[in-house]
């Protein structure tokens, strides 16, 4: 399968796995989705919302909220501001900062972008400002970082930009291979489900409509894969150098 | 709590990924799933299973379970250093929980409202201040408005060439701008530009 074959391309799990249903199943997916009518304002939410409701909650006092997404992008924005700083020691600490600067900001977002677009930009003027304040220049511009923190996929070798030791990126690595094993073994209405989910990121009613049953059944899909997968990679997570969440 | 529970719990936390909880189950989710370690781990779980699937992206794998723990102490510290907290009353948490949406409450710049009407206040009692002390006269000739009095000297001294157009005070002075009657234009004695006004403004006796 080659970068163009289709919207699945990108899919680790699905690499040379010599099935076409996948791709079918989203042209299929596709054709429903322009046979439909516009959405109407209350539309199901999505995850972009998921996070733009857990902002407003945050702002209306509740800091729980707030560590949630901590938990979701703090390695991003760890592996971002490292590409910049190319310091493994500021990295968590100028990370830390970005993520008190958002808190206190986080009245001044108002969801027109996503959240990570946001969280990025204090991500890079906390690091830029850290940076000044040691005298030193950004080693990597800008634009450079841009480019690269869209290409999530891409590898970036074996710098030294986080704290990972050859052993977390090891365990991370077969983290990941068992997660695309997890789901090939899943059977093919989860596996189906989880891709339209979390690969072609449609909602729960496009992925009713491209699978043609119920949305109680795709939330009970979603979840069942999710669990399945989870159920491997759980232990894996906690045993990594005695972290525990 | 039984397995049935769990269950359901981890079925709440799965929803909340998915942005499908709204009201008092997106609290209770919320609540769920930062309340312990079990709850924290699922959610990163499921955030780990979603960015490797999506992205082939195992960094978030490696994520470090007290990055949280040492974001809250710090946060602390910032708290008590600062002072500064999201305004709770300002931003209308409901008594269930659960918060007002974004399209149904107030535009997000309405603390300033405060700012505006504090000015709108500071601008009326500026303008009664400044009228009060123009009509009384309260803040003598220092005081007073530097506009009305100068109008009302251009408007006496429309015609240079009367001697009742002198506004000199100064009797020693008056006397030697009569002797250097090219001087008797400049505005620096409060006197019309007559060069500007009339061109061909001269003294006979030039």
């Amino acid at each position: 399968m080659t970068k163009g074959d289709g919207a699945f391309c990108g899919v680790p799990f699905l690499r040379g796995l010599g099935t076409r249903l996948p791709i079918n199943l989203a042209k299929e997916a596709a054709e429903r989705l322009l046979t439909m009518t516009v959405p109407d304002p209350s539309a199901p939410l999505t995850p972009n919302d998921s996070d733009l409701m857990l902002v407003e909650r945050t702002v209306a006092g509740d800091q729980k909220a707030f560590e949630l997404l901590v938990i979701k992008y703090q390695r991003r924005i760890q592996r971002l501001i490292g590409r910049m700083v190319r310091d493994v020691d500021l990295v968590e600490d100028i990370a830390q900062e970005t993520f008190i600067r958002a808190y206190r900001a986080l009245h001044q977002f108002r969801g027109d972008a996503q959240f990570y677009t946001w969280l990025y930009r204090i991500a890079v003027n906390t690091a830029k400002k850290a940076l000044m304040e040691l005298k030193r220049d950004p080693t990597v511009s800008e634009s450079y970082l841009q480019k690269d923190d869209d290409d999530e996929t891409k590898s970036h070798g074996n710098e030294p930009i986080t704290d990972d030791t050859p052993e977390s990126v090891y365990a991370a690595n077969e983290i990941a291979a068992v997660v695309n094993a997890a789901m090939l073994a899943l059977p093919e209405d989860l596996r189906q489900a989880l891709t339209l989910r979390e690969i072609e990121g449609l909602s729960y009613e496009e992925i009713s409509a491209a699978m043609n049953c119920p949305i109680g059944t795709v939330r009970s899909r979603i979840f069942r894969a999710r669990e399945a997968i989870s159920a491997r990679i759980k232990p894996m997570l906690e045993n990594q150098a005695g972290k525990r969440w | 709590m039984t397995d049935v529970d769990e269950l359901k719990n981890r079925a709440l936390v799965s929803d909340l990924m998915d942005g499908r909880l709204r009201g008092s189950a997106f609290s209770q989710a919320v609540e769920l799933a930062n309340s312990n370690d079990t709850g924290r781990s699922n959610w990163h779980a499921n955030h780990v299973i979603g960015d490797i699937l999506r992205f082939g992206d195992s960094a978030a794998a490696t994520a470090d379970a007290q990055f949280v723990d040492r974001f809250r102490v710090r946060f602390e510290q910032s708290q008590l250093t600062t002072g500064r907290l999201p305004d709770r009353s300002d931003r209308g948490e409901f008594a269930d929980g659960t918060i007002k949406s974004r399209l149904g409450s107030t535009s997000s710049n309405s603390s300033s409202f405060r700012w505006k009407l504090a000015a709108g206040f500071a601008s009326v009692a500026a303008v009664v201040a400044i009228g009060w002390n123009s009509f009384t006269g309260a803040g003598g000739p220092d005081f007073a408005p530097a506009g009305a009095p100068q109008l009302a000297k251009a408007g006496v001294t429309a015609a240079p060439n009367q001697e009742s157009q002198i506004m000199i005070r100064d009797p020693h002075l008056d006397a030697l701008l009569a002797a250097h009657k090219q001087f008797g234009g400049t505005s620096a004695l409060q006197m019309p530009a007559g060069f500007l006004r009339n061109a061909t403004f001269e003294s006979p006796a030039r």
